[in-house]
């Protein structure tokens, strides 16, 4: 997904609401379409489609086990 | 297996079901050369020491160079919420929470617009792989 520039932070949005509605997790528009291949076991080959110069990350989005929350993404720079 | 007397495609095709962490350093290559091991199943050696996931589980991307360096997580410093500016303009506007990573730009600078990442999950480890950085205690950084 696509992480914002902000000051001298990077951010992702994680919630939204406002006085009727609400909603958690990664904003559907941030997140980005790539081609997933089976390499070998429990190996992939993700190639996402053409990327913009700017900031980018992995996040994970399933159910964390033991009772933690996500708190880390994997991140890059493309140029 | 070639001191067994097995063939080399029965050999290769069990390099290739393996899972198991290769040893691909120079005195181990060259113990299979002197055992008359063919060089197609040493390069293949060589080629699943890279991918293994007993000791690769993470994120890689193939750098220019071919080899696949891997991206290290980073923690969210923290949240910002504008709860309070929603409330003084409207409550019909939404109210945002941002997660915050430090500085602007990443150490890992990718020059391709195209780049091709690898993720190798280890299904052994007792703990999350995409979370491996933060320790085994719950809520540790809570």
């Amino acid at each position: 997904m696509r992480v914002k520039k902000s000051n001298n932070l990077r951010e992702v949005i994680t919630s939204k609401s406002n006085m009727f509605t609400g909603s958690n997790g990664i904003d559907p528009k941030a997140s980005l379409p790539f081609k997933i291949e089976t390499i070998g076991n429990n190996k992939f080959t993700v190639v996402p489609e053409s990327l913009e110069p700017g900031e980018y990350c992995f996040i994970y989005q399933g159910n964390v086990p033991q009772g933690r929350t996500n708190q880390s993404v994997f991140d890059f720079s493309i140029k | 297996m070639k001191e067994l007397g097995f063939d080399e495609t029965i050999i290769l095709s069990k390099i290739n079901a393996s899972d198991v962490d290769f040893d691909a350093s120079i005195s181990a290559l060259s113990k299979l050369k002197e055992a008359g091991v063919s060089s197609e199943v040493i390069a293949l050696v060589m080629q699943k020491a890279q991918f293994s996931t007993k000791s690769k589980t993470g994120i890689y991307y193939l750098a220019a160079d071919d080899t696949l360096k891997p991206i290290l997580a980073s923690v969210f410093s923290g949240t910002n919420q504008n709860a309070v500016a929603q409330q003084l303009v409207s409550g019909l506007i939404n109210a945002k929470v941002k997660s915050q990573l430090p500085k602007r730009t990443f150490n890992n600078v990718i020059n391709s617009r195209s780049p091709e990442f690898t993720f190798i999950f280890d299904p052994d480890t007792g703990a999350d792989n995409m979370q491996n950085f933060q320790g085994d205690g719950p809520g540790l950084f809570n």
